[in-house]
């Protein structure tokens, strides 16, 4: 056993590479398939299409990688998106397009507050906590307009949603800047790293000295604060709001967290992780709609390779240990 | 190690089969109907062939895919499409202004002649119409209309008038009702404009003619179960007999109100009025349950929308606003009707 | 016909990398106490693991009675007659006692008699001279009573032999006592006992025959009567220890920590201690007695209803743990896994974590810095790991230790609390963490060392209070006390 042969050798880092990054490797492997079948899967403005699409569910993406990590969940950020989408864009039409930006930020933020508090202060259930205020902010939205989806003829906006330099317009540019900004506090920081600890194990951080009920409040306002975000830049693109955008948003930011290799039970992962989840979902749903499958038939088709994805990734990483 | 290999090499050429399988699928034949008829197609395809060398391909982004009422218009769709020798790909919008966008800006890449769009809103509608007219191909609008700001844009919407079946609903009520009453109303989805239109000139005629609806503002989100539930709740709340009439928007709400009412042993007792060709509202109205309906054929709808655009891609005349066929449904024309 | 009862023959198991076990032959009689000693890593669990089917050895044999036999899993040892209880106890936290004592049994019948069930499960207990409520949840149980289920699954299964990891490691003098009462029925019933064990002392009370693994590779087999103790440990070790407390000569210095009239109802009673500079202070008692709730009401860790605490001097305000890591206090808890180490962290990570602002360059962490500090621990504390990247999770349990301690030294603790410090570990990593305590008080700081080893604590505490039921019974000192002067202090 002492006497592994120099290839060998390599030969089992490559595999230790390619374990770790299954979900990776075929991804790749499944856009080279892209590339040779369909070469519009290739063209500049399809490229800026998949990364517009996955930018703004994205930056909530990143923020639940960070809940997940700490050990938490949010299902209000379906409701958080919508809110902040109908809340923006109704006051762009009453005071302008700047209160409007900071007014639905805080709004976001007050309502992660009000998640935060209630799990870490009152110790309530997080799924039952989110699940209770995802359908409170939703109820508050439809009152809020009356049920209707509103729009804004704002120029200033329309002006910014049709920005771009080579294609690339704002989203994906802030898509980048949220990307960058959340590796940064995970690693290189006191913050992250702590968040890490917490999600990790909740006792060893506790009786370290951290703050744990701290982190476990800041989570939800991250969350909070990322999809408002996320709504004004979905506002930005189609210049309406509704109480109905984003339903899917949630269930979205988790499935793209797990199959990009952040573990559901905390203390791992991270947000580059997320960015190939990311990539195998928008990828996928680009190219079912390049390869000409119809609409039943791509919903059959995503489950069935989002479970074939997390089955080979759990099974290598089984096999690994 | 040999085992872990080949396992994964297994799985992924399994989803790696299921892609290129459907690409094929897709290339050699249009739709499910053709496999049906394999032998008697495929003749026909050689002629179409022959003309033009590759069929010009279709595109539509339905908004709302997988409701009930869109199967029927999807396959009305499909098969108006292949009559008039299109290949055709109909994709799940899911609610979502961004993901059409998404979807078109795909479809655009990979190079199909024409476009279809049911919108999931009038509001979110201008970013993809602008997107749509750059595009320069031709296209039209199915269902929903668009927001008026970008209406002069859309080169031909194919809708039933909303507000038109709304009325409908409301006369065949107040042909119940001459002196006026109370109702429930059930609706379909917040925000959805076909709910909103309806609940327009509902509203209207009602207040006009002295009938009162009890029930605030409430949303089946078009799921029967919900809607047998708001009605189990009404009865409880107001009593049979202060309901003189059930108000709904659709078959499938009809058919979760109709299911409460029979278990309270009130059908045939309180009455209700709907809209759309459901075969729940047929049997409805023959058993004298359901007074009528307002007419919206998806399957027509879906059809007209092909047929439009066919006009657009040839060049041809086509009207800003083609009105799906609707009107009202008593038990004397139901044999004039298709159902589904 | 041959003696033995169980006999594995030749047994190799590699791991990628690692020899676990090379050609190993481990013979027990019937009837007897056979115990397997080494230390962690010498491959007494893989052998357990290959005996109960878990894993599956490279090659080798195994004769049960004398015929030859292969156990292809659990259920298949349990039907052979092998039972296995896990030093981290294999038991559903959320079922009744009596589901888990039966859980192995539950899937044969397809209904559940529960009555049934409860009254076996209590006669079992009883048998084992025991008895409490069979519908108590296991999670509510203390260390020593799921140990008790353990065993009664074990008897469930009517096993000819058990295999027992570690039994004692979280059990105090009184219920060792009773464990071994129970372990000589068994013996008397025929029941053949493979015993493995840290504590040496044990395998001279209880035990007739001792196997010694080293390195994978079977280094003695002796009856218990041709041997001392000196020499076990020599072959574990593989070299000679002299000394099994390291002594040390400085002598305590001021009072660092005043402890006055420390109150929490029904946990604590009117608590006064106080501790000196350089001083280690044990802490002796049975499980149950208040010494972790001391510990941790000292921490911070746990409210206390009245008195208070003075560190230097001054009334220090303890609302949570970090009030206590700023006060300089830091706690190495008794449950390193659970309450001590973020497993799926680094070495680094784990020890940074006291003290990222330590390590930090504008607020930003600087690996190079935590990598300079995880390096300096690991040479200090001669934590033995691949990297120091390492996760802690796959480090043996000296090592794990040490992370925990040196987590608490990066915080400049100068007031350590260490609570079972040398639970599960081996021989040779005991006497280093025993060297570290005494180097670390050597530097003034303080330690106050909790533990249910009665030699460990008398061996190395300068005092030692004795605890009974949340109370002080009494004070010794370290050099003159012997065990029954602490066992005195707990039953007057």
């Amino acid at each position: 056993m002492k006497s592994y042969s120099i290839t060998n050798d390599i030969n089992n880092k490559l595999v230790i590479f390619l374990k770790k990054r299954a979900v990776t490797v075929l991804l790749l492997a499944f856009i080279v398939f892209m590339v040779i079948s369909k070469p519009s899967f290739y063209s500049w403005g399809n490229i800026t299409n998949i990364l517009t699409e996955m930018s703004v569910y994205g930056i909530v993406a990143f923020a639940m990688t960070v809940a997940i990590i700490g050990g938490e969940f949010d299902l209000s950020a379906s409701s958080i998106f919508g809110w902040a989408t109908v809340f923006f864009i109704s006051i762009t039409n009453t005071l302008g397009l700047i209160p409007a930006f900071f007014l639905t930020l805080i709004s976001g933020i007050l309502m992660g507050m009000v998640n935060g508090f209630l799990v870490s202060k009152v110790k309530l259930n997080a799924f039952v906590v989110t699940l209770a205020t995802m359908t409170i902010i939703k109820g508050l939205t439809f009152f809020y307009t009356g049920g209707s989806p509103i729009n804004t003829s704002n120029e200033t906006l329309i002006a910014i949603g049709a920005f771009n330099v080579a294609g690339i317009t704002l989203t994906p540019i802030i898509f980048v800047i949220a990307l960058i900004v959340f590796i940064l506090i995970l690693a290189k920081t006191r913050f992250g790293r702590n968040i890490y600890a917490t999600g990790g194990n909740y006792h060893v951080a506790k009786l370290t000295g951290i703050n744990v009920d701290y982190y476990k409040f800041i989570i939800f306002v991250i969350v909070g604060f990322c999809s408002a975000l996320a709504g004004i830049l979905l506002c930005v693109r189609v210049q309406a709001g509704s109480a109905l955008y984003g339903k899917d948003l949630a269930l979205y930011a988790v499935t793209a967290t797990v199959i990009g290799g952040t573990s559901l039970s905390g203390g791992n992962g991270g947000v580059a992780k997320t960015v190939i989840g990311l990539l195998v979902m928008s990828v996928l749903f680009n190219a079912l709609t390049l390869l000409g499958v119809e609409g039943y038939f791509q919903q059959l088709i995503r489950g069935i390779v989002l479970i074939a994805v997390i089955i080979i990734d759990t099974v290598i990483k089984k096999k690994n240990k | 190690m040999k085992k872990k290999w080949l396992v994964i090499m297994v799985v992924a050429l399994f989803i790696v089969s299921l892609f290129v399988g459907c690409t094929e699928n897709e290339t050699s034949s249009d739709s499910k109907e053709k496999t049906e008829n394999v032998a008697t197609e495929e003749k026909a395809e050689e002629k179409t062939d022959e003309k033009a060398d590759e069929p010009l391909r279709i595109f539509m982004s339905n908004a709302y895919y997988t409701a009930p009422y869109c199967a029927p218009l999807n396959e009305g769709v499909n098969i108006e499409a292949e009559r008039l020798g299109y290949e055709i790909q109909i994709v799940d919008g899911e609610g979502s202004a961004d993901k059409q966008l998404a979807q078109f800006k795909a479809a655009v890449a990979e190079g199909y002649d024409a476009l279809i769009y049911f919108p999931a809103d009038e509001a979110s509608t201008p970013p993809v119409v602008d997107y749509l007219v750059s595009t320069g191909l031709p296209w039209v609008v199915l269902n929903t209309t668009v927001d008026p700001a970008v209406e002069e844009l859309v080169p031909s919407t194919i809708a039933s008038d909303f507000r038109d079946i709304g009325s409908n609903i409301a006369q065949m009520a107040v042909d119940y009702l001459p002196d006026g009453g109370n109702v429930v109303y059930i609706e379909g989805a917040a925000g959805s404009s076909y709910t909103m239109q309806l609940t327009e000139s509902i509203y209207s005629t009602f207040e006009e003619n002295n009938i009162t609806i009890l029930n605030d503002h409430q949303y089946s989100d078009w799921d029967p179960g919900k809607s047998m539930v708001m009605m189990e709740d009404f009865i409880t709340k107001y009593g049979a007999e202060n309901i003189d009439l059930v108000v709904c928007q659709d078959g499938g709400m009809w058919q979760g109100a109709l299911a409460a009412l029979d278990a309270a042993g009130l059908k045939g007792k309180v009455l209700g009025v709907a809209a759309g060709n459901d075969l729940i509202i047929k049997e409805s109205i023959i058993d004298g349950s359901l007074l009528g309906t307002s007419i919206q054929d998806p399957f027509v709808e879906g059809g007209l929308g092909v047929s439009t655009l066919d006009k657009l891609i040839k060049g041809e005349e086509a009207p800003k606003w083609a009105v799906v066929p609707g009107g009202l449904c008593l038990i004397d024309d139901i044999e004039k009707h298709k159902w589904f | 016909m041959n003696e033995y009862v169980l006999e594995m023959k030749g047994i190799t198991k590699t791991f990628p990398g690692v020899i676990a076990l090379d050609n190993v032959s481990f013979g027990v009689k019937k009837g007897e106490v056979h115990a397997l000693v080494g230390e962690n890593g010498a491959g007494k669990s893989t052998l357990m693991k290959i005996l109960n089917g878990v894993i599956k050895a490279n090659s080798g044999e195994m004769y049960l009675d004398g015929t030859k036999t292969n156990i292809s899993g659990v259920n298949d040892a349990q039907d052979k007659g092998l039972s296995i209880i896990f030093q981290e106890f294999n038991l559903i936290n959320t079922l009744s006692v009596a589901e888990n004592i039966f859980l192995g049994g539950l899937n044969r019948p397809k209904i559940v008699d529960w009555r049934n069930m409860r009254i076996k499960a209590q006669g079992l207990l009883k048998s084992l001279g025991f008895s409490f409520d069979v519908r108590r949840v296991v999670g509510e149980l203390s260390t020593a009573e799921k140990q008790l289920v353990e065993i009664a699954k074990a008897l469930s299964f009517n096993s000819k032999i058990i295999v027992m990891d570690e039994p004692t490691s979280s059990l105090t003098k009184s219920e060792e006592k009773m464990l071994f009462k129970i372990i000589k029925e068994l013996k008397a019933k025929g029941v053949t006992i493979i015993y493995i064990s840290h504590k040496l002392e044990e395998i001279f009370e209880i035990c007739d025959t001792v196997t010694v693994l080293r390195d994978g590779k079977v280094i003695d087999v002796n009856p218990v009567s041709a041997i001392t103790k000196d020499m076990i440990i020599e072959k574990m070790v593989g070299r000679t220890v002299d000394v099994e407390y390291p002594k040390r000569t400085i002598l305590p210095g001021e009072k660092v920590m005043e402890v006055k009239n420390l109150y929490r109802t029904k946990i604590l009673k009117n608590i006064s201690f106080d501790l000196r500079k350089g001083e280690i202070l044990g802490i002796a008692g049975l499980v149950g007695s208040g010494r972790t709730e001391l510990a941790e009401a000292i921490f911070g860790a746990e409210r206390f209803d009245k008195g208070n605490i003075k560190i230097n001097g001054k009334v220090i305000k303890l609302r949570s743990t970090r009030d206590g890591k700023a006060n300089s206090i830091g706690m190495v808890t008794e449950d390193r896994k659970e309450t001590g180490l973020v497993l799926d962290f680094s070495v680094t990570n784990n020890i940074t974590i006291t003290n990222l602002n330590n390590v930090t360059s504008q607020r930003i962490l600087n690996s190079r810095k935590e990598k300079d500090v995880a390096k300096r621990f690991i040479e200090e504390l001669k934590i033995k790991t691949p990297s120091h990247k390492q996760e802690v999770v796959n480090l043996s349990g000296g090592n794990q230790q040490k992370v925990v301690l040196a987590k608490w030294l990066f915080s400049n603790a100068d007031i350590l609390i260490l609570d079972e410090p040398t639970r599960g570990i081996d021989v040779g990593a005991k006497y280093e963490i025993y060297c570290l305590m005494n180097k670390l008080v050597a530097e003034g700081k303080s330690i106050i060392m909790i533990s249910s080893e009665l030699p460990e604590v008398l061996g190395m505490s300068d005092r030692i209070l004795v605890m009974h039921e949340g109370e002080i019974k009494g004070e010794l000192l370290g050099e003159s006390a012997s065990g029954e002067d602490v066992m005195q202090m707990i039953i007057n």
